[in-house]
């Protein structure tokens, strides 16, 4: 399955709408939209993984990767998911204490600033 | 019993979830059990992706997926030159800055039974995971 990667502006955020299954097939799709993103300024990025219905630790490792790169800047990197399948993953690796996690596009973009 | 041959390539990880996935349901597990063995699969066939390819070539990975009536077990074999398993940290999380290293921590959690037999000759990782699976019952047949 392709992953479909779209981004917008919320406000200050970049907002990347993720849609598909993220593993070590899509992963470099995704870390290679994040870093342009970095590279071109977008310090303050929100992923959207509701439109995920698979994730695995090669995905996470890019969203990690990810919040190093903005972090750098003073930036952050925020997610939105409601999805339990999804969010057992973050918990199971003790990620849900590394990246705030939102309901929603809004919220994050709210509160990532 | 499902068997399933690919490239050891990470185009064929999908490939390897999508038939287990088709097998999970077809025995109607329970999504949220199906999905965790699915998560496991995933990460033992990118494992075999990432570390266990052959030193000609790519080589193979196998997938092998049988069940009964108490537990589905899921086998993931590749042609690597195997490491040792004694060395992995699969009880403990990487420190969370690593963008690696979770996959078999998350194996072990996701899975009842994880036996990893490494070889100079390639790496199998089988787990099981105890379900219950739905029982079809006989429809009794209406008197005349």
């Amino acid at each position: 399955m392709e992953l479909g990667l779209d981004v917008r502006k919320v406000g200050s955020h970049s907002v990347v709408d993720v849609k598909g299954e993220i593993d070590v097939y899509t992963a470099p799709k995704l870390r290679e939209k994040l870093i342009e993103l970095v590279s071109e300024g977008s310090y303050n990025v929100v992923v959207n993984l509701e439109g995920v219905d698979f994730l695995d630790s090669t995905g996470l490792g890019v969203l990690v990767g990810a919040l190093k790169r903005v972090k750098a800047h003073d930036g952050n990197l925020t997610l939105v998911c409601t999805q339990d399948k999804i969010l057992k993953i973050f918990k199971i690796t003790g990620l849900t204490k590394v990246f705030p996690i939102h309901t929603s596009v809004e919220e994050a973009a709210d509160g990532a600033a | 019993m499902l068997e399933f041959v690919a490239q050891n390539e990470p185009a064929c990880v999908p490939e390897l979830r999508r038939h287990v996935r088709d097998f999970l349901h077809t025995l109607r597990v329970d999504p949220s059990i199906s999905y965790d063995i699915l998560l496991a699969t995933d990460e033992a066939a990118s494992n075999a992706v990432a570390h266990g390819r052959a030193p000609h070539g790519n080589g193979l990975v196998r997938l092998r997926c049988s069940a009964d009536r108490g537990s589905v077990v899921v086998a993931i074999s590749d042609e690597g030159s195997g490491f040792d398993p004694s060395a992995v940290e699969m009880h403990r999380l990487p420190n969370w800055t690593a963008q690696g290293g979770r996959g078999l921590f998350l194996v072990r959690e996701l899975m009842d039974e994880v036996h990893i037999d490494a070889s100079s000759e390639g790496t199998v990782i089988e787990m099981k995971r105890h379900v219950e699976l739905p029982t079809t019952r006989g429809v009794p047949i209406p008197e005349a």
